[in-house]
């Protein structure tokens, strides 16, 4: 009989790692990175208030307040922006803001709360082997949905990374397209950090990308096989061995990146 | 024919171009110059409807480009600046070629293969498009832009980041398939050296229109000194066949 545990760490980091693959290829073209950064700066952030607020308050849904937190985040850049920031130092600042309050909020939700370090703790790092099977079930078909959006939309958001300007010419609407995608970035950073942690939805976002760009031919299927595979790879190790999930991601990656640039 | 009767356009309250009354007949092969932030790019992007006039009408094909952009998209190609072009997306040139014809919904891979063959870039669409040199990615851009039979082409500097033997070659292509196939071309262009041997139609512009007419007719420091506020106008320019600078 395989370990329920086992099970839930292999369908967590497999379902995270496709979306990843998909939208970490589209972040390294479109040159979202930034974007994805701010992303997970703000789920942090948001999730931490939720938690304490939601302790405090107990009649409050903590996903409601981190939801609510993350509206004011993205209000915020859009504000600068229409104010005529530059998109780079809008998101910088959101990021400012982000990890002033995540600072805050998770030493007092470390200090107040209960089980609040390892709350804190998950937040940042994730803990693909608890999360319950019925719970799979749910974020199985937010993926599936998730992944069908991306690749419906795909070509379009090739073209417009390709070409803007003649994308807008022979369609219109580019720039909605563009908000498309940042709000799927933005969901998926969501649905990332929920199976697997903030910090390794970092890499997990930011190292297929760039690994398929070092391969011209079929990067994208050489970026989603890769994600797959290191993020299995990955579980499987830290099952054995007990060494955290996304240190396993990381060393894999940033080991694959570094063998191709001496290969080269 | 298209024509610009009284047209100013710009972005916000910046005005950019001002004034401007120009008609050309089909099939015309012109060239817009004049200095950086003389209007030109956006001279092309009023016609294309991208950029709304302040004031004035314009006509292509008897279309007002602003009203109906589903017909000006059939009828109207655009080839922008190389400098806008992602070079990162490891596309291959069949693909980059195919994609006016794939955003509106009609892929046919005769007519890819046929585009590519005007430019003489047939046997690199299996190529990655980002591998390719600075002219020969030029050619590319242009069989996209020749790709779904436009009756109007227009290019937003063409000739830059080329060789001198490039731009020349480029621009004879462009003559060539205005010649063999009636298109019409609007051209953006820095470089003028290259426009003498085919005598185009020329529209120098400083946010004005300072004069237009037959090449030969209209490059001359009278009007190249008020287009340019000087008649020494850089490396390798032609003024009616003697070279300054």
């Amino acid at each position: 009989m395989v370990d329920p545990l086992l099970v839930s760490g292999l369908l967590s980091a497999s379902l995270a790692s496709i979306v990843a693959g998909l939208v970490g290829v589209l972040i390294n073209y479109t040159k979202t990175q930034f974007l994805a950064i701010e992303s997970l700066h703000m789920i942090i952030a948001a999730s931490l208030v939720g938690g304490l607020v939601a302790w405090y308050y107990r009649a409050v849904p903590s996903e409601l307040v981190s939801l609510i937190t993350m509206a004011l985040f993205i209000f915020i850049a859009v504000l600068m922006l229409e104010k005529g920031f530059s998109q780079d130092t809008s998101m910088g600042f959101t990021i400012a803001v982000a990890s002033m309050i995540a600072s805050l909020f998770s030493y007092y939700v470390a200090l107040l709360t209960p089980g609040g370090v390892s709350y804190v703790y998950t937040v940042l790092f994730g803990n693909p082997f608890l999360i319950p099977l019925s719970s799979i079930v749910a974020y199985l078909l937010t993926g599936v949905l998730l992944v069908l959006v991306l690749l419906f939309l795909w070509r379009v958001f090739i073209y417009i990374a390709f070409d803007p300007e003649t994308f807008e010419i022979l369609r219109g609407g580019a720039r909605i397209y563009r908000w498309i995608l940042y709000m799927l970035i933005a969901f998926s950073a969501i649905y990332i950090t929920r199976l697997v942690g903030a910090i390794p939805a970092h890499i997990a976002l930011m190292m297929p990308g760039i690994i398929a760009s070092r391969v011209e031919q079929r990067s994208s299927y050489i970026a989603i096989t890769f994600s797959f595979l290191s993020s299995i790879t990955s579980i499987i190790i830290s099952y054995q061995v007990g060494i955290p999930y996304g240190a396993l991601l990381g060393i894999i990656s940033i080991s694959l990146y570094l063998l191709l640039l001496v290969r080269r | 024919m298209i024509m610009m009767n009284h047209v100013s356009a710009g972005y916000g309250n910046r005005i950019v171009i001002e004034d401007i009354t120009i008609s050309l007949e089909h099939p015309f092969f012109a060239v817009i110059a004049g200095p950086n932030g003389a209007g030109k790019s956006t001279m092309l992007k009023v016609l294309l409807g991208i950029v709304k006039r302040k004031s004035g009408s314009v006509s292509v094909f008897g279309i007002d480009p602003e009203v109906d952009k589903k017909s000006i998209r059939r009828i109207v190609s655009y080839m922008p600046q190389s400098s806008t072009i992602n070079l990162d997306i490891p596309l291959r040139v069949k693909e980059v070629v195919a994609m006016p014809l794939r955003i509106m919904g009609e892929d046919d891979e005769s007519l890819v293969r046929e585009a590519l063959e005007i430019v003489g870039a047939e046997k690199y669409e299996n190529e990655i498009f980002s591998r390719l040199s600075g002219g020969l990615r030029q050619r590319v851009l242009l069989a996209r832009a020749l790709v779904k039979n436009a009756k109007l082409i227009l290019l937003d500097e063409p000739l830059s980041h080329i060789d001198s033997k490039g731009r020349g070659e480029i621009f004879s292509t462009l003559h060539r398939i205005h010649e063999e196939k009636g298109v019409s071309f609007l051209i953006v262009g820095h470089d003028l050296s290259v426009c003498a041997l085919y005598d185009p139609y020329l529209i120098l512009l400083n946010r004005r229109i300072v004069a237009h007419g037959r090449f030969s007719e209209i490059v001359k420091p009278k009007y190249l000194a008020e287009a340019y506020g000087s008649i020494l106008l850089g490396e390798g320019f032609v003024v009616m066949g003697e070279e300054h600078g």
